[in-house]
């Protein structure tokens, strides 16, 4: 059940002045438009610039969706129906698809999960990094060259100009990504969404290119929206954390907060399971609701052992029960 | 089950050797020197539950499906319950199968699609027919992983991936086994589910005193579930051991190094420069003896080109390090390592 | 609800129907019709269609022969009807003995791979490099000019060919996880094959056997044209065309263009129906 939004900034934006992004009851859906799919159910979000977000969720929780609303990038037959993206000003849900393409990969970019197969395998990758950077930025072949070759270099790709000229295909996994991370860099965008950036990736590799998205992110100044189903990647990454459920934010707030003090039973609960106490299995009993069998209610009440009658009878709204710290539940 | 009379392990390894032979002729110009699984020793007592940890490369699933018979090991023994396998042909090895069953890592292609799950869970369980109705016990398999009868008339694309997951095991168990290998049974579930599936497999070891044999990278479920640890790298046993001994007071650099990355927000300076795993994998070339850590190794010396032995450094705790064996390298768990940093020798 | 195993013959007219039943398009109506005629034919035809009629020579279409009359004083339309018959039974039978011969060892070379698997490939690629003319004119230089001989010749064209597009299928699928759970269940390697890895291809297979009747009637009008397969007068769509080529020079363009057109319709409808299920397992 969607709540339609009135205003058109997410109340989340009261955790910085003017945050980069701040997405306001965005409701994104799929199949016939009579009878319509909801995958995001009037999510929030927002970004201050140079933070840190993170978003873990569980599969259909929407954390890719959003990510892809945000870029534009929604796949065929999904739609976004109503709500605002602010990014820097701008509504990127008005805006037409020529501006949009300017904003991807100069001023929001993306580091996906596979990044090999988001390369163009027929060009060698400093051609395509070049390519992006030119595109963007107007400079000269050479000028771009220059700053593919340097900023593989600081992502940590030995003999960078030699690497430059190779294909994707002789990447491995760590180094694959560093790749990834470069093409996103390039521009010096304000905003790197990194969707699940490390999984798939062994953990010696995984720590390895966190430190280099972090390093870099860090660097660049630019903000990061990470996004994961593990817990343990956000807290060693994010300062401000958002969990989302069945394509709806249940708790926001800064990382120290919302990982040492969880609000959402649900958040409660992941955290159990990251961190089991001692000789206990953790997990939360139940299901994953597939997208379109909620009803009215907070989507975890079926597997929330404090739900009430009134948890199941209506979503509860997003309240910010301490400072900079929302929650969408009924209790306290 | 099986009667047995004195406790020798229910499996063992000697010596399991399975390299897998290049294919095309660039595959085999840069071929690696180092087969899949690289001179394996293995024991798992009745009853235990036994992980397998390691990235990719390590060779630890296909030693798996070595153990189950889907491939034929190159040289080694393997003794199940007092009986050499290895070198029995399918069909003298068939009436082990119900001895030996397997759970799979991607609930979703571990059924056949044009199947429904009833009759898949049939065709593993007529290995060892009994007299009960076999619609019944179909449905009693069912119930007892959590899943209600009707499920045997769903398909897999009708089912979630956890509901998948629990049908593997019911089918795996239907038939009564010893030993239950389980390749990576919940890496490809969502994290509130995972421990669904590990509560259900834990309950059902103690129930039916089964045999686990448990091929993971999720060092939390090591911890919740497994009795020994085994460490492999490159197709080798780096480390051995009680859990508590090997994730509490870790011996070899690389058993270290793979739980310092895990500790995603223990990251401190000193750690990252004694512990850190660096670089990506290195296939050995041909010649090559020593440790195939040599070059991501914080700790590594000119001794370490020499082939190194798996040594015992306490009861039933290995480790494959000179500087294991000599006692230099002790647990890292506490961010400040406890030996004399001058013992760690030149670092190449 | 029943919990029975899938019966275990992969290609029963029941399950190729279910899979099939969905696509129901104009291509199916086309293809029915056609069957209807082949089957009918001596109930349809006005006329005996190797009757010859020395005074009824090169009529145009008219109200008694309604695609005219060819050289002879054939009535073409009850020739065209009854050519059904032959360019449909062939088609037909040529690629069911194609895939029944084919699919088998081409799923058994994908999923065994090893020296069957080389020697199958060497072997197809063999016949397939042959130019088709040339080798249906060995194969009917051998064994004689017959409608037999055209069926053979169809089938062994079209054996490569599933061989080959059931051993890609099949590839990918033998190191799935639900292939080992079946390997752990005991089950032999035929049985493996047949219950699990070929029900899960067939949509690509099914998809290739209607494209290759479609193929397979231009095979055979075409050998025809050239005198092979089918004996004058036997009415059978090539032989018409050829027959009816150098007089449309003069103007008797009715005696190529109805079995032409015949021919057309016949290719589209296979094709269509071979393209449909491919697109359906494209999605």
């Amino acid at each position: 059940m969607s709540v339609a939004q009135t205003q058109s900034r997410s109340v989340l934006a009261g955790i910085a002045d003017d945050p980069l992004l701040d997405i306001s009851g965005l409701v994104v859906e799929t199949g016939p438009q009579r009878a319509p799919v909801e995958l995001l159910r009037s999510i929030e979000l927002a970004i201050p610039r140079g933070a840190r977000v993170g978003v873990v969720g569980e599969s259909g929780s929407g954390k890719s969706m959003t990510a892809s609303a945000i870029l534009g990038v929604l796949p065929d037959g999904v739609r976004a129906r109503s709500g605002t993206i602010r990014f820097d000003g701008r509504d990127l849900m008005t805006l037409p698809e020529r501006e949009l393409r300017r904003i991807r990969g100069g001023e929001i970019s993306l580091v996906s999960q596979n990044a090999v197969a988001s390369l163009n395998p027929l060009m060698t990758v400093g051609a395509q990094i070049a390519k992006v950077c030119r595109e963007h930025t107007g400079v000269s072949k050479a000028e771009a060259w220059a700053r593919t070759v340097e900023l593989l270099d600081a992502l940590g790709i030995p003999e960078p100009d030699v690497r430059a000229r190779s294909y994707p295909h002789h990447f491995s996994g760590g180094m694959a990504q560093r790749v990834a991370i470069a093409m996103a860099l390039i521009c010096s965008p304000q905003l790197v969404i990194a969707d699940e950036p490390t999984t798939g990736l062994d953990a010696t590799i995984q720590a390895q290119v966190l430190e280099v998205i972090d390093g870099s992110v860090k660097a660049s100044g630019a903000a990061l929206l990470l996004i994961s189903h593990d817990l343990a990647v956000v807290r060693a990454m994010c300062d401000i954390v958002a969990v989302v459920y069945a394509g709806s934010l249940l708790e926001y707030g800064p990382a120290d907060e919302v990982l040492n003090r969880p609000l959402s039973p649900y958040t409660q609960g992941l955290i159990r399971c990251m961190d089991p106490p001692e000789g206990e299995i953790a997990f939360i009993p139940g299901r994953i609701p597939e997208p379109g069998t909620l009803g009215a209610g907070c989507p975890f009440a079926e597997r929330c052992e404090q739900a009430t009658d009134a948890c199941r009878a209506q979503q509860p709204a997003l309240r910010q029960l301490r400072p900079d710290h929302w929650v969408s539940c009924h209790h306290e | 089950m099986s009667s047995r009379v004195d406790d020798r392990p229910l499996l063992e390894l000697r010596g399991v050797r399975k390299a897998f032979a290049p294919r095309g002729r660039h595959a085999r110009r840069t071929a690696s020197a180092v087969a899949a699984v690289d001179g394996i020793d293995l024991a798992l007592q009745a009853g235990t539950t036994t992980a397998l940890v390691g990235e990719s490369g390590s060779g630890k699933s296909t030693l798996a499906r070595l153990i189950v018979r889907l491939h034929d090991a190159d040289e080694g023994t393997i003794v199940f319950d007092g009986q050499e396998i290895q070198a029995l042909d399918e069909k003298a090895f068939r009436p082990l199968r119900r001895r030996v069953q397997m759970v799979f890592q991607n609930p979703l292609t571990s059924f056949d699609p044009s199947q429904t799950i009833g009759a898949s869970i049939l065709e593993t369980m007529r290995l060892a027919p009994d007299d009960e109705p076999e619609q019944e016990r179909l449905g009693r398999l069912l119930s007892e992983v959590g899943l209600s009868p009707r499920f045997a008339g769903l398909r897999p694309r009708e089912m979630s991936g956890g509901e998948l997951q629990r049908a593997g095991i019911a089918r795996a168990l239907s038939v009564r086994p010893d030993l239950v290998v389980m390749d990576e049974p919940t890496s490809a579930l969502d994290m509130s589910i995972q421990g669904q599936v590990l509560e259900l497999l834990a309950d059902l070891q103690r129930r039916h005193r089964l045999t686990y044999l448990l091929v993971t990278h999720d060092l939390r479920a090591v911890r919740m579930m497994a009795d020994r640890v085994v460490v492999m790298y490159l197709g080798q046993v780096v480390e051995e051991g009680p859990t508590e001994a090997v994730f509490g007071d870790p011996r070899h650099p690389y058993t270290r190094g793979l739980l310092y990355a895990y500790d995603l927000s223990g990251r401190d300076e000193e750690r990252d420069r004694d512990v850190r795993i660096r670089g990506s994998l290195r296939t050995p070339r041909p010649g090559d003896v020593g440790c195939r850590l040599v070059g991501r190794c914080p700790l590594s010396a000119d001794r370490c080109g020499e082939p190194q032995a798996l040594a015992e450094l306490a009861p039933g705790h290995r480790a494959r390090c000179w500087r294991a064996a000599e006692g230099q390298i002790a647990g890292d768990r506490q961010p400040h390592a406890t030996t004399d940093p001058t013992d760690l020798g030149e670092l190449t | 609800m029943s919990a029975e195993p899938v019966s275990a013959a992969a290609w029963t007219p029941a399950r190729v129907g279910s899979r099939l039943r969905p696509l129901l398009t104009p291509y199916w109506a086309l293809l029915l019709l056609f069957a209807l005629v082949a089957l009918l034919a001596p109930l349809i035809a006005p006329y005996d269609p190797i009757q010859a009629d020395l005074e009824a020579k090169l009529l145009p279409p008219s109200s008694a022969h309604l695609f005219g009359t060819d050289e002879n004083g054939m009535d073409i339309f009850s020739r065209v009807l009854y050519a059904t018959r032959t360019d449909l039974v062939v088609a037909v039978l040529g690629v069911a003995f194609a895939f029944v011969v084919g699919v088998p060892i081409g799923a058994m070379c994908g999923y065994l791979g090893g020296w069957l698997d080389e020697l199958f490939n060497r072997t197809s690629e063999i016949v397939q490099s042959i130019p088709l003319f040339l080798f249906a004119l060995m194969i009917f230089a051998a064994l004689g000019n017959s409608k037999t001989i055209l069926v053979v010749v169809v089938a062994i064209v079209n054996i490569p060919i599933f061989l080959k597009l059931t051993r890609s299928v099949v590839q990918p699928i033998k190191n799935q996880d639900y292939i080992a759970a079946a390997r752990l269940a005991g089950q032999p390697t035929s049985r493996i094959v047949l219950r699990h890895v070929l029900p899960n291809t067939l949509g690509p297979i099914v998809s290739q056997a209607s494209i290759s009747a479609a193929y397979a009637i231009q095979i055979t009008a075409g050998l025809a044209f050239i005198g092979l397969g089918v004996e004058l007068p036997h009415p059978e769509w090539g032989s018409m065309i050829q027959q009816g080529a150098p007089l449309i020079m003069d103007g008797d363009w009715w005696v190529s263009v109805f079995p032409g057109l015949a021919v057309l319709l016949a290719v589209v409808a296979f094709g269509g129906i071979g393209r449909q299920i491919a697109r359906r397992y494209d999605r």
